[in-house]
């Protein structure tokens, strides 16, 4: 035999990796927080900032949604205080990604420096805050815990896939923060809900 | 031979120090690659088309493939080189070849600021250690690991993209997660699963059939090679057989060279005794005679190129004066025509050719009352043939192929006889043929070219 029978042990250990790595926390939709599938009423009123909060691909998901939901928007992935002059939304798109903030010449501890100035302008400025996030578990690593730590007690109103909220951490911090949250199967199912915020 | 093996150290230490450099600055080198995968992700957003994300699934792919791969390969050659000096027990050179490989992508990684993806990695890492196997005879190891590797990784590679995996922790970094998000809001998850698929199964398929390749090839060379020395050995063998063979029939002479040497003593005696002064210049000139003759013999002995233009005649008496008939049952017939033309040979050494060939016809055995040889001499054209026929039992057309082969012997002899003589024979530029057939009998004929004066 060309492979020996003994090297077939390594299959065992394939094994036990893809054991190690599946996701054996399946998502449990029962959260105890306030949980909607859409707002009853609106909160928000147009015109929205698009913004990012870790720079992730993302925010021109949400940025394309509110094309197509006719919402009157700017799309500015690194808006900074001055651009929420006649804003009267801004809706965080929250997703780290190092790549990207590379390609923007970006640090964390600036974009977490923007995201709060930002935060504390909308808080003088009663301008409404959207969190959204639709990254899924993969999307969650540390850097996008601490911007969600962030922004999410200071919005008016989060969208999260399920899947982001895994171990719900999302659902906690608007529990404890008494913010609406709607919790989407997947991406797409979105619109309705961000929808809702303002019509 | 120890420079050499320094000469191949110092090769495989740049060829580290060189993929070494090229895996940690591989994504310095290619940053503006990766950076085109997030743009190609934000227009494939933007545009709705999902091609975008198959190029820059694409993109990511082959980096991450090329940077596995130099980084596997450096720590082979780091291996290699180890193993050169510790002989590390394979189990464990494995076993470190895997952590080192973990080690330094969670390193250039850190460095770099890249993600890296773990399960994919280890699992194309395992799978490259299963397939690339190190192989004794090959010149160029690294060049088999670099084709291997580069295949296993980039197969692997496209599991990442795959939003079926997800759940498997596939495809966790930056540009993988966002492509699989991208790909569900651009309903395109199935298209991304496909290509995933359709790109893994015929590379990986591919990595396994370039292995068993490799492997057989291996396989194959061993065996030539080891051909290769059996037949070197049973060549030596042979020589050596052939070698002691010439010495064998050296020495069975040495006899006839007493004739002469007797010759001389008798002389000498008479000389002494002798009062006729004129007998004394008869007896001298015979002894001259019987010296010249001891030289020739001699020079025949030691030298193969020692040849004489000989009469036929002279060659066939000699021949019957040694032929060995202590069997009743034996009839020799020798039959010569006159005025043969000479021939121009070594004597003693083709006498010795033509009694092996008649001892041949004499020890095969035969099924009628009386062996009968029967030796004719003749010419044929310009040679002269000396035909040897017996009525034996024969050889058979499947053994006739052989009989020339040194070694090879019906008869529980050495095997040596009739390929020392046909060699002898040739040597002289004589030919020999044998015709046999199966309970009639055997031809030999002997050949060699005649010579006028």
């Amino acid at each position: 035999m060309i492979f020996r029978i003994r090297t077939l042990l390594i299959l065992p250990v394939l094994a036990i990796l893809l054991y190690l790595f599946s996701t054996n926390s399946p998502l449990i939709r029962n959260v105890n927080a306030h949980v909607i599938p859409t707002l009853p009423r609106p909160i928000a009123k147009e015109t929205i900032l698009v913004t990012s909060a870790g720079q992730s691909t993302d925010t021109y998901i949400i940025k394309d949604i509110s094309n197509k939901l006719m919402i009157h928007n700017f799309f500015m992935p690194q808006a900074e205080n001055e651009d929420l002059e006649n804003i009267n939304t801004i809706v965080f798109v929250i997703g780290y990604s190092p790549l990207s903030e590379k390609v923007n010449q970006l640090s964390l501890e600036t974009e977490l420096i923007r995201i709060e100035s930002l935060l504390n302008y909308a808080s003088m400025n009663d301008v409404t805050v959207i969190s959204v996030f639709i990254g899924g578990k993969q999307r969650r690593a540390s850097e996008t815990d601490e911007m969600l730590e962030n922004i999410i007690p200071n919005s008016h109103y989060i969208i999260s896939t399920f899947e982001g909220d895994f171990d719900h951490f999302i659902s906690e911090l608007a529990r404890q923060n008494d913010i609406p949250l709607t919790l989407v199967e997947n991406i797409t199912d979105v619109s309705e809900p961000f929808a809702s915020a303002f019509r | 031979m120890i420079e050499t093996q320094n000469k191949e150290e110092l090769k495989y230490a740049l060829a580290t120090l060189f993929l070494v450099m090229m895996a940690v600055f591989f994504p310095a080198v290619t940053e503006e690659s990766w950076f085109n995968m997030i743009v190609k992700i934000r227009e494939a957003i933007t545009t709705g088309d999902s091609g975008h994300l198959i190029l820059s699934a694409a993109s990511n792919n082959f980096l991450h493939a090329v940077q596995s791969t130099l980084i596997f390969l450096s720590i082979s050659c780091v291996l290699m080189l180890a193993n050169s000096q510790l002989k590390i027990n394979q189990s464990i050179s494995y076993s470190i070849h895997f952590a080192a490989f973990i080690g330094m992508n969670l390193l250039v990684g850190y460095w770099m600021n890249l993600p890296w993806e773990p399960l994919s990695g280890m699992l194309s890492a395992l799978v490259a250690l299963l397939l690339i196997k190190p192989s004794t005879n090959d010149n160029y190891p690294l060049f088999r690991s670099a084709v291997l590797s580069i295949q296993i990784f980039f197969s692997f590679s496209w599991l990442n993209i795959m939003p079926a995996l997800s759940y498997y922790q596939f495809g966790i970094s930056d540009v993988a997660t966002s492509i699989k998000i991208t790909s569900v809001y651009l309903h395109s998850t199935s298209v991304m699963n496909f290509m995933g698929l359709a790109f893994f199964l015929p590379m990986f398929l591919s990595a396994i059939i370039t292995s068993i390749l490799f492997l057989s090839h291996d396989r194959n060379i061993s065996i030539a090679e080891e051909n290769f020395q059996k037949e070197k050995t049973l060549d030596a063998i042979r020589s050596q057989a052939m070698e002691n063979r010439f010495y064998e029939e050296i020495n069975s002479l040495t006899h006839d060279l007493k004739t002469p040497l007797v010759t001389i003593r008798g002389l000498n005696s008479l000389l002494s005794i002798s009062k006729d002064i004129g007998k004394i210049g008869d007896y001298t000139e015979r002894i001259e005679n019987a010296v010249g003759k001891m030289s020739e013999m001699i020079s025949s002995f030691l030298y193969d190129s020692s040849r004489q233009l000989l009469k036929v005649d002279e060659v066939v008496q000699y021949v019957r004066a040694q032929i060995p008939i202590e069997d009743e049952r034996l009839n020799i017939e020798i039959l010569a025509d006159n005025n043969l033309p000479k021939i121009y040979v070594n004597k003693i050494r083709v006498v010795r050719a033509l009694i092996n060939l008649i001892e041949n016809a004499i020890v095969v055995p035969h099924t009628h009352d009386f062996k009968e040889i029967k030796i004719e001499v003749m010419k044929k054209g310009d040679d002269v043939q000396i035909i040897i026929t017996d009525n034996g039992i024969g050889i058979s057309k499947e053994k006739l192929d052989k009989i020339w082969i040194t070694g090879y012997s019906m008869n529980q002899t050495s095997g040596l006889g009739l390929s020392f003589a046909k060699k002898v024979i040739e040597d002289n530029e004589g030919t020999i043929a044998l015709e046999s057939e199966s309970g009639i009998g055997t031809v030999v004929t002997v050949s060699f070219p005649g010579h006028a004066s």
